[in-house]
C-alpha cells in the first residue's frame, strides 16, 4: 500500500467506522483505596443505544464519567472517535467537543437565561457567531418542546424542563455520542415521562447513546444492549428482552428483583 | 459657622480624594484578590504557599506599618533605580498600599466562594468541552462572585474608612484636611464631627451601591 491510500483508509476509519464509536479496553479507576472500577472493557458500537444499569455504588458514573475524562482512568485505554483519551489537552479537547453529556442533577448554568445556557458552547468552543449559534440553540429548544421559556433563568422551570433544555444545551454542539448518567432520577414522577419521551426522540436519530438509567421501559424501547455492573465490573451484557426477561447472574436477579418491588 | 465656609470646600476636596484613593484601590485590590484567589484555590503548591505568606503578612502586621513599609521602601527603590532622589507620590503609594492590604483578605473570600460553587458546574462545563480560562470566567466567577458579595461589601466599607491611615504619607485625603482646617480654625470637636457625618455619608452610599450589585448578582437565583 502507498502512504497515500493508508493515509486515506486512516482517514475512512475516523470518518466513518469510528466515528460515534467507544473502545474501552481495561479500564481501572480507585478513589484513594477503594476501587471503584476494574478491568472494565466495553466496546460501543457507533450508533448504538446501550444502557448501563446497576445497583448504588457500582461504578456506573465512574465509567461513563470516563469516556469523556471528566474522570480520569487509572489504567488501560479509552478510545473515544477513534482518538484516545489520554492526558494529551489536544486529544481530549477534540473529545468533549463530539461527546454531549446530561447529568443527573441538570447543572445549568443558573446564572444564564435557557438561550444562554445553549450559546455558551457552540459560540465560544466552535466559534460559532451568536446568530448561527441562536438558530441552532432555538432549533434544539424547540425540539424539547421548551422555546418558549428561551429567555427564562433555570431557576423559573420545573425539574423536568431543566432536564429538557440540559438535553437541549448538549445537543447544541450536535455530538456525535450523548452520555446521559441517571437523567431522570432527580425528577419527580409527573416530570419523568416527558424527559424519557424526549430522550426516545433523541434516539431515533444516528447518535450514538449511552445511558445510566433504571428505567425498564426507556431500556426496552430504545436499548440495543443492556450492561449490569457491580462492584466496579460488568458482570453480565444482553439485549434488553433478555436481560429483563431472563437474567442470569444471580446478582442480577436479586437487582431486578429490588427495582420492580 | 461662617468660619466653614472657605474651609468646608477643603474638607470636600479631602472627602474627594479620599473616595478616588477608595475606588482606584478596590479596583486595583479586587483584579489582585480574584487572581490571588485563583491562584490559592487551583494552583500548585508552591504558588499557594506563597499566597499563603503574603496573606499571612498582611494579616499579622499593622496596615499602618504596611503603608510606611510601601510608601518609604518605594521611595528607596525608586531612588535606586532612577539614581537620584524620586519623592514618591502619595496618591500612587496610599492605592497602592491599600490594595495590596484589601487583595489579601479579599483573596480569601474569593477563594471561599469558588470553593462554593457545586463542582457539577465545573463537569458541566468541562463535558461542554469549555476551556478551563472560559469556564472560570463565564461559569465559575460570575457565580462566586455573588457568594463573595456580602464579605467583599464589608471589606470595601472598611477600605473606605482605612483611607484616613494614608494621611500619613501626606495625601490630603479627608482626614488630613480635617486636621489642617481644626489646626486652623481652632475647632477641632465641630470639623472632626463633619469629617464623621462625611464618612457616614460616604459608607452609606456605599452600602446603597452594595445592595444593588447583590441583587444584580441574585438574577436568576431564586
Ligand atoms: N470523587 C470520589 N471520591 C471518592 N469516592 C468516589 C468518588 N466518586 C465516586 N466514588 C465512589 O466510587 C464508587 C462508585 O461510584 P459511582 O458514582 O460510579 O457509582 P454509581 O454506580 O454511579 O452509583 P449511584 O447509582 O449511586 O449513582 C462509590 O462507592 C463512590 O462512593
Ligand atoms: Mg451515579
Amino acid at each position: 500500500m502507498t502512504n497515500n491510500a493508508l493515509a486515506n483508509s486512516a482517514q475512512a476509519a475516523g470518518e466513518s467506522g469510528q466515528s460515534g464509536q467507544i473502545k474501552v479496553v481495561g479500564i481501572a479507576k480507585r478513589f484513594g483505596p477503594f476501587q471503584a472500577l476494574s478491568d472494565v472493557n466495553l466496546e460501543i458500537a457507533s450508533g448504538e443505544k446501550l444502557v448501563i444499569c446497576g445497583p448504588s455504588g457500582s461504578g456506573k458514573s465512574t465509567l461513563i464519567r470516563c469516556m469523556n475524562g471528566i474522570e480520569g482512568h487509572d489504567a488501560g485505554t479509552v478510545v473515544v472517535n477513534g482518538i484516545p483519551l489520554d492526558k494529551v489537552k489536544a486529544n481530549r479537547d477534540q473529545i468533549r467537543r463530539e461527546v454531549g453529556m446530561v447529568f443527573q442533577s441538570f447543572n445549568l448554568f443558573p446564572h444564564m437565561s435557557v438561550l444562554e445556557n445553549c450559546l455558551l458552547a457552540p459560540m465560544s468552543v466552535k466559534g460559532m457567531s451568536r446568530r448561527d449559534a441562536k438558530d441552532v440553540a432555538m432549533h434544539f429548544l424547540s425540539r424539547v418542546r421548551i422555546a418558549e421559556q428561551a429567555l427564562k433563568y433555570p431557576s423559573q422551570l420545573s425539574g423536568g424542563q431543566q432536564q429538557r433544555v440540559a438535553i437541549a444545551r448538549a445537543m447544541c454542539m450536535k455530538p456525535k455520542i450523548l452520555l446521559l448518567d441517571e437523567p431522570t432520577s432527580a425528577l419527580d414522577p409527573e416530570m419523568v415521562k416527558e424527559v424519557l419521551d424526549t430522550m426516545v426522540g433523541l434516539a431515533q436519530g444516528g447518535m450514538t447513546m449511552v445511558c445510566v438509567t433504571h428505567e425498564m421501559g426507556f431500556a426496552r424501547e430504545v436499548a440495543d444492549r443492556v450492561i449490569f455492573m457491580d462492584r466496579g465490573s460488568i458482570v453480565e451484557e444482553a439485549p434488553p428482552e433478555e436481560f429483563f426477561g431472563n437474567p442470569k447472574t444471580p446478582r442480577a436477579q436479586d437487582f431486578l428483583a429490588q427495582i420492580l418491588r | 459657622m461662617t468660619v466653614f465656609s472657605g474651609y468646608g470646600i477643603q474638607l470636600l476636596h479631602g472627602a474627594v480624594v479620599s473616595v478616588e484613593v477608595t475606588i482606584a484601590a478596590l479596583i486595583v485590590g479586587t483584579v489582585l484578590g480574584i487572581f490571588l484567589g485563583a491562584v490559592k484555590t487551583y494552583a500548585s503548591r508552591p504558588f499557594r504557599y506563597a499566597v499563603e505568606a503574603y496573606t499571612a503578612i498582611v494579616r499579622g502586621v499593622p496596615d499602618l506599618i504596611i503603608i510606611y513599609l510601601i510608601y518609604f521602601g518605594s521611595t528607596i527603590a525608586l531612588t535606586k533605580l532612577a539614581g537620584e532622589y524620586v519623592d514618591v507620590n502619595g496618591f500612587m503609594a496610599g492605592v497602592f498600599a491599600l490594595a495590596f492590604i484589601f487583595g489579601a483578605y479579599a483573596s480569601d473570600v474569593i477563594r471561599g466562594a469558588i470553593r462554593q460553587v457545586p463542582r457539577g458546574q465545573t463537569e458541566a462545563a468541562m463535558a461542554l468541552g469549555l476551556s478551563s480560562k472560559v469556564c472560570f470566567i463565564k461559569i465559575v466567577m460570575p457565580q462566586a462572585w455573588r457568594l463573595a458579595l456580602p464579605g467583599f461589601g464589608n471589606l470595601s466599607i472598611i477600605l473606605l474608612k482605612q483611607t484616613s491611615l494614608i494621611s500619613v504619607i501626606g495625601l490630603e485625603e479627608l482626614l488630613r484636611a480635617s486636621s489642617v482646617v481644626s489646626g486652623a480654625t481652632r475647632q477641632p470637636f465641630y470639623v472632626y464631627s463633619a469629617a464623621a457625618v462625611i464618612y457616614l455619608i460616604l459608607t452609606g452610599v456605599a452600602t446603597l451601591g452594595l445592595r444593588y450589585a447583590r441583587k444584580r448578582a441574585d438574577r436568576g437565583f431564586a
